[in-house]
């Protein structure tokens, strides 16, 4: 006999931030509420003692494990324009912010009127002012620290509250960029971080042995812990496909087991796919049926496509000499600017710059193991010092640029990704322009410059694979999310937003899942 | 399940520890008296997760004092700078370098030994309140 099929009020696919403050949400408004999360990846050791010290005295990575392999090795980059997944994203619960760097930036306000401004990429149909109130709460949400205010005064984009936490003081080796960016009039900022709660140091961010750094599996920890609440995880779980009931109505998800092949279903009331920019269009893509023959929200061809992320400039140079032996003390940058992520440039690719957080660095522990003698060590300490000023370029959406599955699974059991990417004509001519402006700031500190250069693509921020928009067709989901033409399913990822600015999408990304969460649960706006 | 490791062997083990304070330590920046219990935890979880870290412990432990009857006073002259270790293709000197000698020091820096060549904060350093006046690292106001 087989086991009755499990159902819930929602079915969510994916854990990440997303899916986390959605569920959330969703139990504070209705702890009566039943809850499914399907995952395909695993649990994340956090806040272990023994990964910690093995990080710390061996340099293993504790996620290693729940990345991309090689893109020779997994997945498929087919555009003219090379795309890599190293990194990129962490498949387990609570998705990338297990690994991300914390960085916690709102959009401006010309950010979500990209094509009106510029004839490029796509507007987003809400406005920075209808998202501010959520932004103040993610922001709350995520424990961010920051400063309102850049060193010329200028508060942008306006906000109506002080940041959660204090900013962390710029670190000493923050001066040479601080002065040059002074001398020119180019404002500057406290880079904004998500913290959590009780961060005791600023030396082991990468992995917290406290779990002071946000990460959404924390909050399905808590979840988790309330006896009371009916959610169910189910972890390595890939999902293969939606199931509808009719064209308008989801009422299922099928996913399969990686070790046995065996597939099950689980029901539900309203669905939530929070499966990032890559997992979210291919399971759309993938859910086909006599009503949707090419995949739920497909009918115009638009799930997948108008693939972006950010292009990554990076200047680099030394100065002679490091007489107060500056090493870069924290494994985050302290110093940011959006002098250049502003309206005037925004038709040429705004740029959001911050520095290095990996030099100056002298890797002292490598230097003795290496048998460097006390000597040696502070000569090198003292002698030819780099740093690195470093950038996000905004990247406009094209309709050719597109991901769709690949042949076979991934170790998880995801369907491998292919990336079909490519630039337009005039990118690297505005790449050029940009790298320009770091030149022209790099310069001022008196260093000589030894690199500067465009990295190759990375798809850390990849977006608008779904993007939002007031019509079918000319985009995927509405203003609320919901897919067109289905009644009860909603798509929260970065996949949703028109266009990507030039600064890091997650905490964008938290306003947008605070804002469904209410509309989902009829909770009013707070202001 | 918590491993226990011979009293002989964890003090050859903090001797080795302590040999590399002296070798790259400034006595007024640090101390490895302070460092002692990180270094104990470091230890136990080594010991008690896995891999477990008993046997490379207890091989290793064993080497060093095969190569005190040889080395005497210079031992750790060579163990930590002449940078022979590094090319040994000997098993359990490799060992020893590896799983022991070069975490340690990684363990040691990070817990403080850092400051002995000027930073305030390095990977892996733990120590106050985020909320605290004073920054646990170097910052712009310092130069």
């Amino acid at each position: 006999m087989s086991k009755a099929t499990p159902s819930f009020d929602y079915v969510i696919i994916g854990s990440g931030v997303a899916a986390a403050i959605v569920a959330d949400g969703v139990f504070r408004a209705n702890p009566n509420a039943s809850v499914a999360v399907v995952e395909a990846g695993r649990h994340v050791p956090l806040k272990d003692r023994r990964k910690w010290w093995d990080f710390i005295s061996t340099g293993i990575n504790p996620y290693d494990d729940y990345h991309d392999l090689d893109i020779e090795e997994e997945n498929y980059s087919v555009g003219s324009e090379s795309w890599t997944f190293r990194e990129s994203r962490l498949m387990g619960r609570g998705g990338s912010t297990v690994h991300w760097g914390g960085w916690s930036l709102r959009f401006k306000e010309e950010d979500f009127e990209l094509c009106s401004r510029t004839g490029r990429g796509a507007d987003w149909p809400i406005s920075y002012a209808d998202l501010e109130p959520f932004y103040d709460r993610a922001e709350i949400t995520l424990g961010v620290s920051g400063q309102s205010e850049d060193s010329l005064g200028d508060v942008l984009p306006p906000r109506r509250s002080e940041y959660p936490l204090d900013p962390f003081p710029f670190v000493e080796a923050d001066r040479p960029l601080m002065e040059a960016m002074r001398n020119a009039q180019v404002g500057f900022g406290h880079m904004p971080m998500a913290r959590f709660r009780k961060c005791m140091t600023t030396g082991t961010c990468r992995y917290c042995p406290f779990g002071a750094r946000f990460t959404a599996a924390y909050i399905w920890d808590e979840l988790e812990s309330n006896d009371d609440f009916k959610l169910e995880f189910f972890e390595r779980s890939p999902c293969q496909r939606l199931l509808i009931k009719n064209k308008q109505q989801v009422s299922g998800v099928e996913v399969v087991s990686p070790s046995t092949g065996a597939t099950r279903v689980i029901e539900g009331d309203k669905f939530l796919v929070a499966a990032g920019s890559y997992e979210s269009p291919k399971l759309l893509q993938r859910s086909t049926s006599s009503v949707w023959t090419s995949g739920i929200g497909n009918d115009h061809d638009l799930v997948g496509r108008f693939l972006i992320s950010h292009p990554f400039l990076h200047v680099r140079a030394k100065l002679p000499s490091n007489a107060n032996r500056w090493n870069q003390e924290l494994d985050f940058p302290t110093l940011m600017s959006r002098h250049y992520d502003s309206p005037e440039e925004q038709s040429q690719g705004k740029l959001f710059l911050f520095k290095d957080r990996s030099r100056p660095k002298v890797d002292l522990a490598g230097l003795m193991i290496a048998g460097k003698s006390k000597a040696e060590i502070n000569r090198l300490s003292m002698g030819p010092m780099e740093f690195e000023l470093q950038g996000f370029m905004e990247e406009f959406s094209r309709f050719e640029n597109r991901i769709s599955d690949g042949k076979g699974t991934n170790r998880m059991g995801l369907h491998q990704t292919q990336v079909d990417f490519s630039r337009a004509d005039d990118f690297q001519k505005r790449a050029a322009s940009r790298l320009k402006i770091m030149e022209d700031i790099v310069e001022k500190t008196g260093a000589t410059i030894i690199k500067s250069a465009l990295r190759s693509q990375r798809g850390d921020h990849a977006a608008a694979t779904c993007r939002m928009g007031n019509s079918p067709e000319t985009s995927v989901v509405d203003k609320d999310l919901k897919v067109h033409g289905v009644d009860n399913l909603w798509v929260c990822s970065n996949a949703v937003f028109p266009s990507g600015a030039a600064v890091n999408p997650t905490l964008t990304l938290a306003a947008l899942a605070t804002r469904l969460s209410d509309k989902l649960t009829g909770r009013e706006v707070s202001s | 399940m918590t491993a226990e490791l011979p009293q002989e062997d964890r003090e050859e083990l903090w001797e080795l520890f302590l040999a590399i304070h002296g070798i790259w330590g400034e006595p007024t920046n640090c101390r490895p008296e302070d460092m002692s219990s990180r270094w104990s935890e470091f230890i136990q979880v080594k010991l008690d997760g896995t891999p477990s870290y008993a046997k490379y412990y207890e091989r290793g432990c064993a080497v060093l004092r095969e190569l005190r009857t040889s080395f005497g006073e210079g031992l750790y002259q060579y163990l930590l700078l002449d940078g022979q270790l590094v090319r040994t293709t000997e098993t359990h000197l490799a060992e020893l370098k590896r799983y022991i000698i070069d975490e340690f020091i990684r363990v040691y820096v990070s817990s403080g030994g850092f400051r002995s060549f000027g930073p305030r904060n390095y990977g892996g350093y733990v120590s106050g309140s985020r909320f605290r006046s004073q920054p646990p690292y170097r910052t712009s106001e310092d130069a």
